[in-house]
Formats: C-alpha cells, structure tokens, sequence
C-alpha cells in the first residue's frame, strides 16, 4: 500500500510539472532562426544590425528576410528586432556574423562579448569582414537559401577545398587572447549582384589594419598553418611557361636558434606536391627538378615579402612571437613586440613534386 | 441420445437410504443440486450398484465400453481394479476425494448396501488442442512446438526432450474455486535449491480464487509486482523450456495454460529469441545487437523529437533545418500532442488489430496505418518526419521477442514523452535515470534483474547481449547458483576428432 | 564486516571510486588551476593525483587495520559520545558535499540550456531520484555507480573533436611556473579528487576488503588521466587568457563538436551529466544515512527523508555564482582539512591506541 501511495506521490507531481517547470518554450518552426548579423557603425555610438534569418515557404522554398535596427548595445538591437517580427528571434543557430570594414577597423571585440556570454551561440560561427555595405549583402537573396546559410556554405566550402585558412569564432578569439598571434578573418564583398570572398583581412589585435588579395592566399596558409593541405599554386616563368601545382600537404617549422635576441629566425616550408597544369609541352625529370627549384625560390621570394609587410605593420598572423614563447620562459610580451619590427626573418622552402597528374 | 435410453433403462435411485454415512449422504444431496448429474442403479450378479458422474465431464464411451460390461461379474467392489480394463482406479470411503474425483471426470459407483467402500473410476472426457505450431515464438528452423491448454500434453513435451530421472515435477493446486494445478519443474542436482524454495513456497502460498492463465502466475508471484517489466519469462515452446531447466533455471507449467514460465531470469534474456540459438552465433549475435539497439531506439527516438523540437533547436545541423522546419511549417499543434496523437494512433490499431478477427485485423493494421498517416500528415495535425519516426520506433517495439516484454517498452514510451516536453533532453536523461534505478531494484526470484552487467560477471556475457558459440558457454550461468556449475568439458568440446 | 548478501565484489570499488570523483568539477576545472600554473597546469593534475593517491593508501592502512566503518572506528578510538561527534562531522562534511555537486549542476542547467527553469521542482525531481536510489541501499547506490561510469563513457570520445583545433606547442614551455605557483594549482586541483571519502562508510560493504586497494587506485587512476586528457586539450584548445574567462571550459569545448546528426554537444553532455552525478550524490547521501543510522539507531528511510529535505532546502535557498562558490570554497577547505590533516592524524592515533591495547592483552594473559 505504502508504495503504491508513494508511486501515485511521484506521479501527481510529475503531472504538475508542466505549469511549474517554468521553462520557456522554443519549438523550432514557432522561432525565428537568425543565420546572419552584421555590425556597422553609423555614428560614433550607434550600431546599426542587420539580422538574417530564413523563412521556410511551404512549397520548401526558402525566402530570405533580414530586419534593421539601431541601438548602442547590441542586446538591445535584439529587442528593437524583436518589434518588427511575427515570431522571437533566436540566436542559436547564428552562423555568419559580419563586420562593416570601417567598423572592423575600430576593432570588434566589445561586439563579439555578447555572443561570447551567450550560451546559445556555438564556436562554429564564421566571422566575416565586409568590404560593401553589409546591410545591401544581407538583404539580397543568392541562390534558394537565405543568405545566412549561403555564407556559411560559401566559407566552409573554401575553407574545406583549402583555399583560405580555416578560420571561426573559436579561432579569432583565441589568436586574440594569445600572445604573439594575430588574428585574420575572411572579406567578402558583393560584386555584379554575386559575393566574392576577395580577401583576408589582417588584425592587430581586435582591429582591422591590412588585407591580403586573393591571389596570394596560398602564402598566407602555408604560412599560418602549421600543417596545410589541399592548397593550389600557380607560378609563371621563363617565357610564357605556367605551371599550376596542387599542395598534397606542407609542413611549416620555426627554427628559432636563440629566442628572444635579435639573431636570425628562420621558416622552414616543406611541401609535398602534384601538378596540375602545365603549358609547355613535355615534362621531363629534367623539367621536374628544375620546376621545383623555380618553385622554392618563387615561394620563398613572396613569403619573405610578406612577412616584411606583417612587419611592417606590427602584426603577426603567424605566430612567430608565440613560437619564441613556446622557447621562452617568463616570456615578455611588450619586449617581443619591440623585437619584432626589426628582427631578420628567413623562409626556406623545399619543393618535392611527387605526382604529375595522370598523365606523363 | 445415449443419456436418455441409459436413464430410460435404468432406474434413478432415491436418497431415502438413511443408514449410511451422512456425509456421504450429503455429498449426493450436494451433487443432485446439478442438473447434469447423473446417478442411476445398476443391477450386479450379487448386489446392486449405484452409479454417478457428471455427464459432461465423463467419456461416455468409457463407462459403455469398459465399464458397464465387466461390473456385471463384480463380486465385490474390491475386485473393481482388477476387472475393469482402466488404470486409474481408486476405492475410498473420504467423501472429499470422491467429490474432488467426480469434478475432474471420473465416475464413483458403490454397493447400494455398502455406501462405506465407493470406487472411483476415472474416465475424464478431455478436449485436448492438438500440439500445433508456437505463434508467439514461431521460428523459421528448429522444432515447431507449442504448448497446449493441457497440463499432461506440456509435462509429455518437456519430459520427452529431458528423459532423465532427475527431472522433477512438484504439483501444487492453485485457486479455492479452478483448483489449477500447477507445475513446478526442475533439474535435482543443477537447480539452485533455494531457487526452487523459494517458487514453491510462494505458489503454495498464493490465495487467489481462480488461475487463468499462467500470467496471473507470474503477475503474483514476481518479486515487485507493481513493476511494468515482467520478471519470469513466458514461452510456449518447450524446447525453451527443456533447454534453460539445463541451465538450471525452474519453470512453472499451468494446466489450461499454453504458455510456461522460467525463472530467474534477467532483462537481457527477455531479448533473446530461441531461435538464436539455431543460427550461427555471429549471425545471433548481430539480431540481438540489432534487438538492443530497437529497444532503445523505440524508446528514445518520439522523445528526443519531442525534446529537440521544443527546447532544444540548437542542436539541429543546419542541414536538417530545412527539412524538419518545413514539415511542421503548417502542424498547429506543439510538438509533444502531435507525438502523442501519433503513438496513440499506433497503439489504437495495434489494440484495434488484436481485438479483431486475425483477417480482419490484418486489413485494419495495414489500411489504418497508410490511411490514417498520410491524412494526417495531409491534413496538417502531424508532420511527415515524426510519422515516420512514430513508425519506426512501432516496428522496434515489436522486435523484442517476449510479448510481455514488448508491452512493457511500448507503455514506459510515455512517461518519457512527458518529461521530454516538461524539461527537454533532461527530462529525456532524468527518465532514463529513473528506469535505470529502476531496473537496479528489480530482481527475478531474488536473483538481480541486471545481471550480467551488474553485477559484472564475464562468464554469463557470453550469452546476453551476444550468444557467443555453444563451446565457449561450457558453464552454467552464475545467476542460477546452480549446484553443478559445469556444463560439459570444455576443453573435449574444443578438441575436433576430425579424420 | 556486513552480511554477505549485501556485499559487493571488491572490483566495484574502481566504479565506486571513480564515480564520485568525476562530478561537476570536471566542467570547469581548468580555470582555476590554470590561473596559477598556465600551461603547465597538466603537472598539477599528476601532482594532485599522487597525492590522493596516497590519501587512499592511508584510508585503506586505517580500514584494514580495524576492519570497520569510520563510526565504529571512532566510537574504539574516542569512546562514545566524542566518537560521534567526530562522526558527525565527517555526515556533515558528505551532505554538504551532496549540496555542493547537486547545486553546482544545478546552476550549469541554470545557466546553460534553462535559464528561467524553476528549481524548487527541478530538485524535487532529484529528490525523487535520489530517494528511490538510496532506500535501495548500497548494492543499488553502488549499481548506479557502475552504470553512472560505463553508460556515459562515450561522452569522453567526443573530447577528441576539439583536438583539430588545438595548438598544442602551448604545452612548451615545460615548467614556466614556480614551484609555489605549482603547489597552490595542486591544491586546487586536489578539490577535482575529493569524493574519495565515502570509502570509509563502505568498506565493511567490500568482499575481500584487503585486496580491493588495488582497485580503489586503478579507478582513481582513470579519473587522473580523465582529468589529464581534458587538460592537455584545453591547453592546446584555449589560449590562457582565453581559459580565465571561461567559467565552464570543459563545456566550452564540446562547441565545436559537429556531427553530420547533431551539432552543439554541450546540450547532450550536461544533459548525459545527470547520470554522472547522481551517484556522486546518492554515495556521500548513503554514507550520510548509514552514519546517522549508525548513531542514533533510528529507520534509514526516516534519515533518508530528513536528510533530503536538507538537501532540498539547500536548493532552493543558495542562490547566485557568488553564494555558490562562496560554498565550493568552504567545502573544499573542509575536505582539505578531513582528508590531509585529520585522516592522517587518526590513522597515526589507531596505531598507537591499538598497539597499546595489544600489550595490555599481552601483559594480562
């Protein structure tokens, strides 16, 4: 009897659950999914946010739609969004957040704490630069899916194929907090109608300050990464000669022989590689060799410019300061910075061609 | 037909006899209150006879065949074992016996001078079903017995795959009214004696009126009855039967029951199907992983639906939005009635198909399931995904091969339904939290429900979740705490006498 | 020694073990022992293990020794009435410990998936659970501990996702930190140990009682390399400034968990917590019973009931991250102090009142 009663004890305030859990409801087609926002400064104080979101038609269309708002804190945008929406906005499912250039430039980490404190958001969200008006990009609808997912897609495809680093909420915050490593994020901009991921935006700590064009974004992973694969490279020479090289995988090595002096720091880059294209008729063993010395020293030539460029500026995307600290102990970061605008950097490269396609 | 020239030709006696035991006296007093009794005199070579019975519990083919015949040459009623062609004859004076004889079909007849000495003359009419194929537990190789109704046909079907001495049957009568016997059977010198103890006293002291069945066996005399898992298995295949009794487990057979119980027992055994035992041990082995992974997917899958669609939308890639998103683009209803209307629906044809005719039900199962789902999916009420994930957690929960079992994993769906739509996934996490405890407490004739896993024992493993080959099981499971723990020689089944 | 019924096998004590030290700690341990030994925080979990380690050692030298629970263990040692008040100190220190674990998840429930949920029914669903669980008594207490370990092993795979984007040069340098630094990341690191106490209340529960030591340190065993996988990953995961603002780094982690059926795997991985703490209640709480029952002589439902209720009202009256931390602090200094001074200290005083009593026995016969 005993345990029957106490069985119906548990029963009656289980049935009881519902009206005193307390727990706001979220069913998923009851919400609005924001896929994408945007930050722009309009004035010195005011943020103006574009949010995305998807609205799934019943025919499984979908149609893009994105609300405007302006406000000082970015929390409080949520609520001015909210007022113009049939359904809450949640921000869950966010997977793009984009930065008006000019905004970049101001630096972004008091409008990334926000997304930081919020539980809902997770660390696969891709943080773009835009180069145009981030409000324009967001509103127009490429493809059948909203512009959230399709910006989504369209950096993890390129991240997947190897064409830039990878890159993500995760990772920006965490070159950030780190010393002696910059962060970089992906740039779009919307060009004839399309969106062109165009560049790479270089970051001295929060703020925006250099790009780098598309053309040499191969430097920029084979550096950045310590372990890189799948990039393609495209390298001209003698008279109208081209080659195009596939990257199997390249490994990146600092040889730091005394950190924290002024003495040389070099960066040894191995690549494995295919061919992928080749112009000028046969390719011997010969050419083969020759082919990979052209390569080693055309890649070493534009490394060692680009990274006199992150000099240059004061930044380093590589990671050489946090390479010097993994050396150091008691590792000093205001003196690294002072160091490293003048210290000698020196890229070797070796090229080991393994494959020429499936032909001879 | 024959009735009534037999009462035309012979006349009924009267009750006036006075000089007689009263207690037989009042015993044919007590049995003319029936209609269907029917006593009448028959005159012997020295003395007159006085038969009884009820007509519809005798074969009356008998009584003409080989009874009346020979009583002519009675001298006594001494002589009756030794005159009548019939095996099962008693003489007695107790008027309990001769009335517990008379209600199983069996015939008294006396000297109307001497109502000390009756005779009692079994000849039980017994409409016996044939021994036909198991339904329940059919499989497509291997014997194809089932239990019948009858006591006697089931004990013959587990004794002929037994033929040892050591099988022993205890008899105990349940129910002050059915007076069911029932049957407990084991191995003497494997079965773990307090085992057996323990199922006999608890029979012996079951007070109940009336045995139907052999699950009102089980419902009383489980360990924690108001658990919904069950905790003795039942089967209708006796080579089940014969085969765990040589694992040292009890079984108990009902008369007028076609189904046996074995115990101990634990939860993972009730998702063994004997025909695991028929096919190789990978191919067992795969069916019963496959039947686990039912259990759970039945149990969880409406659930974690509910759970995901109404707290936790988070957790969706961002692939399947589109797809879940739009299907419930138009449904009204949360999540969680949608997922209720659809199992009830399931459980409506399930109950609506096994009430009905087996025809009939068929057509009902299989046009209520197509109609129902796209109309509702069509109309709006339910969302295309959910339908089919309602089915297939349906068709899981049908897999698990004890039907009691079955029921169990089908009913413990709802109250995790609930929580998943109170709290979410914790709710989810908290239910099966609840079970798992649950489940901890529970024990099958004192032995633990949980058991091989805990407690771990490597031994029994090998034939829970997966039934590794028979040489590998050389020993008798550790739970039955059996007497003898060794099967066989392992090491002489091992070795191959190949030419 | 109890009834052999009621006794388990001595293997389970690795579950026994191991369950109650992995808890809530683990979600958010980093922090605070990163704070002072940064990327050399791996050392400290190694370091901390050892030593309680050895705080196993001696709790077994002093079980083995008597052969009973700490009650009666006190009750020879002090006589009766200090005796029980020693107990009673130790019942405290498990229900609190009890409050502590329930509490903190709690506010990680709170935090992370509900943030309006209601707590008074939230735990009184708890209640529910632990009550069934530990009226049970302890082969089911210890059940729940085995399956509170093997059920939920899987999450510990998932700790693998993050690896692709650690960075694990962050590992170097080897040994930035002083030696002072490094003994106060320990002592922190110490606190992710406790739990352990509870073995003083089951070993009478223990077949073979002697030999299970070797289990008791293999389960700790686990719950270091646990500890030390989970460490090395948020060193190479997270940057240290990074991890400093990170209040619940392990759940952090499984953000970047994603799967072709599901993404977000901290939703799953407190929701799987469950199982992982309701033992680490249900231990201490049985501990707390059985000690109570052992005093006062009363029916551990009744204890069991009185002892929930506690429990329940601590729920819903600590609210706020101060109040909560405020008591993890206390808590941890208390089982500090039980289990480096007082245990020791005891174990040292049984030598010594045994060995004279043995002389005394000696000299009379």
């Amino acid at each position: 009897m005993r345990r029957i009663r106490s069985l119906l004890l548990i029963f009656v305030s289980i049935s009881y659950l519902p009206g005193c859990m307390n727990i706001k409801q979220r069913v998923l087609d009851d919400i609005q999914l924001a896929t994408a926002a945007s930050y722009e400064h309009i004035e010195e104080d005011t943020l103006q946010n574009t949010v995305v979101f998807p609205n799934f038609q019943t025919d499984k269309t979908v149609k893009n739609v994105t609300l405007t708002a302006k406000a000082s804190l970015s929390k409080e945008i949520r609520d001015k969004h909210s007022l113009q929406s049939d359904r809450p906005i949640v921000s869950g499912k966010i997977e793009v957040l984009l930065y008006e250039k000019k905004t970049a430039e101001k630096g972004i980490i008091n409008l990334l704490d926000t997304v930081q404190r919020d539980p809902s958001v997770g660390l696969n969200v891709y943080l773009v630069v835009a180069e145009s008006n981030p409000k324009e990009l967001l509103s127009k609808q490429y493809g059948n899916i909203d512009t959230g997912m399709f910006l989504s897609n369209l950096i993890e495809q390129n991240i997947e194929t190897g064409l830039i680093h990878k890159t993500n909420i995760h990772q920006f915050l965490y070159k950030y907090y780190s010393q002696g490593i910059d962060p970089m994020l992906p740039m779009i901009k919307q060009k004839d109608g399309k969106i062109q991921l165009h560049a790479i935006g270089l970051f001295d700590n929060d703020k925006l300050v250099d790009q780098i064009d598309e053309g040499k974004f191969f430097f920029v992973k084979i550096l950045v990464d310590s372990k890189s694969e799948n990039d393609s490279y495209e390298v001209k020479f003698g008279e109208g000669e081209k080659a195009s090289i596939f990257n199997i995988n390249s490994k990146r090595k600092f040889d730091i022989p005394k950190p924290m002096t002024n003495s040389e720091i070099t960066i040894t880059l191995k690549l494995k590689s295919s061919i992928r294209e080749y112009t000028n008729g046969k390719l011997t063993m010969g050419k083969m060799k020759e082919l990979e010395q052209i390569l080693e020293k055309d890649i070493k030539k534009k490394s060692v410019e680009l990274i006199k460029r992150f000099q240059e500026k004061g930044i380093d995307p590589i990671g050489i300061g946090n390479a010097v600290k993994t050396k150091t102990r008691q590792w000093d970061e205001k003196k690294w910075d002072e160091l490293y605008l003048s210290i000698p950097i020196n890229v070797n490269v070796s090229v080991d061609i393994l494959e020429s396609g499936i032909i001879n | 037909m024959r009735i009534r020239r037999n009462s035309s030709r012979m006349k009924k006696i009267e009750n006036d006899n006075k000089e007689d035991t009263s207690s037989l006296q009042d015993l044919l007093q007590e049995l003319t209150k029936s209609k269907e009794f029917t006593q009448f005199t028959y005159p012997g070579r020295d003395f007159t006879l006085c038969f009884g019975y009820y007509v519809s519990l005798i074969n009356l083919e008998i009584l003409h065949r080989d009874i009346l015949p020979y009583v002519k040459e009675l001298t006594s009623i001494y002589e009756l074992p030794y005159v009548l062609p019939i095996e099962d004859i008693v003489i007695t004076s107790d008027s309990k016996e001769i009335q517990n004889s008379l209600l199983r079909g069996s015939i008294f007849l006396f000297d109307i001078n001497n109502l000390s000495q009756v005779g009692i003359v079994k000849a039980s009419l017994e409409h016996v079903r044939q021994v036909s194929l198991p339904e329940v537990e059919f499989s497509v190789v291997g014997p194809k017995e089932a239990f019948v109704e009858s006591l006697d046909t089931n004990v013959n079907l587990v004794r002929r795959r037994l033929p040892i001495p050591e099988l022993v049957i205890k008899e105990i009568e349940v129910g002050q009214l059915s007076k069911t016997r029932v049957s407990v059977l084991y191995i003497d010198g494997i079965a773990n004696n307090e085992n057996v103890n323990t199922v006999i006293q608890r029979i012996s002291d079951l007070e109940i009126a009336q045995v139907n069945d052999s699950s009102t066996i089980t419902q009383l005399i489980q360990d924690n009855q108001n658990s919904p898992f069950p905790q003795l298995i039942d089967t209708e295949r006796p080579d089940r039967i014969a085969s765990v009794l040589g694992e040292g487990k009890i079984a108990i057979l009902v008369d007028g029951a076609p189904h046996g119980l074995i115990g101990p027992t634990t939860f993972f055994e009730f998702f063994s199907a004997f025909e695991d035992y028929f096919l190789n041990w990978t191919i067992a082995s795969f069916f019963r992983l496959v039947r686990f992974f039912a259990v759970f997917f039945s149990i969880l899958v409406t659930p974690i639906y509910v759970a995901v669609l109404t707290y936790h939308y988070e957790l969706i890639p961002k692939d399947m939005l589109a797809t879940l998103i739009t299907s419930r683009n138009a449904i009204p209803l949360p999540p969680i009635l949608e997922a209720i209307i659809l199992e009830l629906t399931i459980e409506l044809l399930r109950e609506a198909g096994a009430r009905l005719p087996t025809k009939v039900g068929q057509t009902i199962g299989i046009v209520g399931g197509i109609v129902i789902g796209t109309a509702s999916v069509e109309a709006g009420l339910t969302s295309n995904v959910l339908l089919i994930l309602v089915a297939l957690a349906a068709l899981a929960s049908f897999t698990t091969p004890v039907y009691q079992m079955g029921n169990t994993i089908r009913l413990i769906r709802f109250p995790f339904l609930l929580m998943a739509h109170y709290i979410g996934l914790l709710g989810v996490a908290l239910s099966f939290c609840f079970l798992l405890i649950h489940l901890l407490r529970l024990s099958s004739l004192g032995r633990p429900f949980l058991e091989p896993f805990y407690p771990l024992r490597l031994q029994d493993l090998t034939d829970s979740l997966v039934r590794l080959p028979f040489s590998k099981q050389s020993k008798r499971p550790i739970l039955e705490q059996t007497n003898d723990t060794v099967k066989f020689n392992q090491s002489k089944a091992e070795k191959k006498n190949d030419l | 020694m109890e009834k052999k019924e009621l006794q388990i096998s001595p293997f389970l004590v690795f579950f026994l073990i191991h369950s109650v030290q992995v808890g809530v700690g683990v979600l958010g341990f980093q922090r605070v022992i990163m704070k002072s030994a940064g990327n050399d925080a791996w050392m400290a979990v190694i370091a901390g293990g050892i030593m309680v380690s050895a705080v196993i050692w001696y709790m077994y030298l002093l079980l083995n020794r008597h052969q009973k629970n700490l009650i009666d263990i006190h009750k020879i040692l002090f006589g009766k009435w200090i005796g029980n008040t020693f107990s009673f100190i130790w019942i405290c220190y498990w229900l609190l410990s009890g409050i502590v674990v329930l509490r903190s998840y709690i506010e990680v429930v709170e935090v992370w998936v509900f943030p309006t949920i209601n707590i008074f029914m939230f735990a009184l669903i708890f209640m529910i659970l632990i009550y069934y669980c530990v009226s049970g008594g302890f082969r089911i207490v210890t059940g729940l501990s085995f399956f509170g370990v093997v059920i939920p092993f899987y999450i510990f795979f998932t700790f693998f996702f993050p690896i692709e984007y650690a960075h694990f040069q962050n590992l170097l340098p080897v040994w930035n930190h002083t030696i002072k630094e490094m003994s106060v990341a320990t002592k922190d690191m110490v606190l992710g140990y406790l739990g352990i106490s509870t073995l003083l209340m089951y070993y009478p529960y223990i077949k073979q009682a002697k030999k299970s030591q070797k289990w008791a340190q293999l389960g700790h065993l686990l719950t270091v390399t646990i500890y030390l996988i989970i460490i090395i990953i948020s060193i190479g995961f997270y940057s240290e400034e990074q991890i400093a603002k990170e209040i619940w780094a392990t759940l952090s982690l499984w953000k970047i968990v994603k799967m072709p059926f599901v993404e977000r795997f901290e939703y799953i991985g407190i929701t799987s917590w469950v199982i992982i703490i309701l033992p680490n209640i249900c231990l201490p709480l049985w501990a707390a019973t059985k000690g109570i029952q052992q005093i006062f002589n009363t029916k551990p439902k009744k204890i069991l009931i009185m002892l929930l209720f506690i429990l329940f009202c601590a729920m819903i009256s600590i609210r706020g991250r101060d109040n909560i931390n405020l008591l993890n602090e206390y808590m941890s200094k208390f089982g500090i102090i039980l289990l480096f001074t007082y245990l020791p200290f005891i174990t040292i005083i049984s030598f010594f009142v045994m060995k004279r009593r043995r002389e005394k026995l000696e000299k009379n016969s």
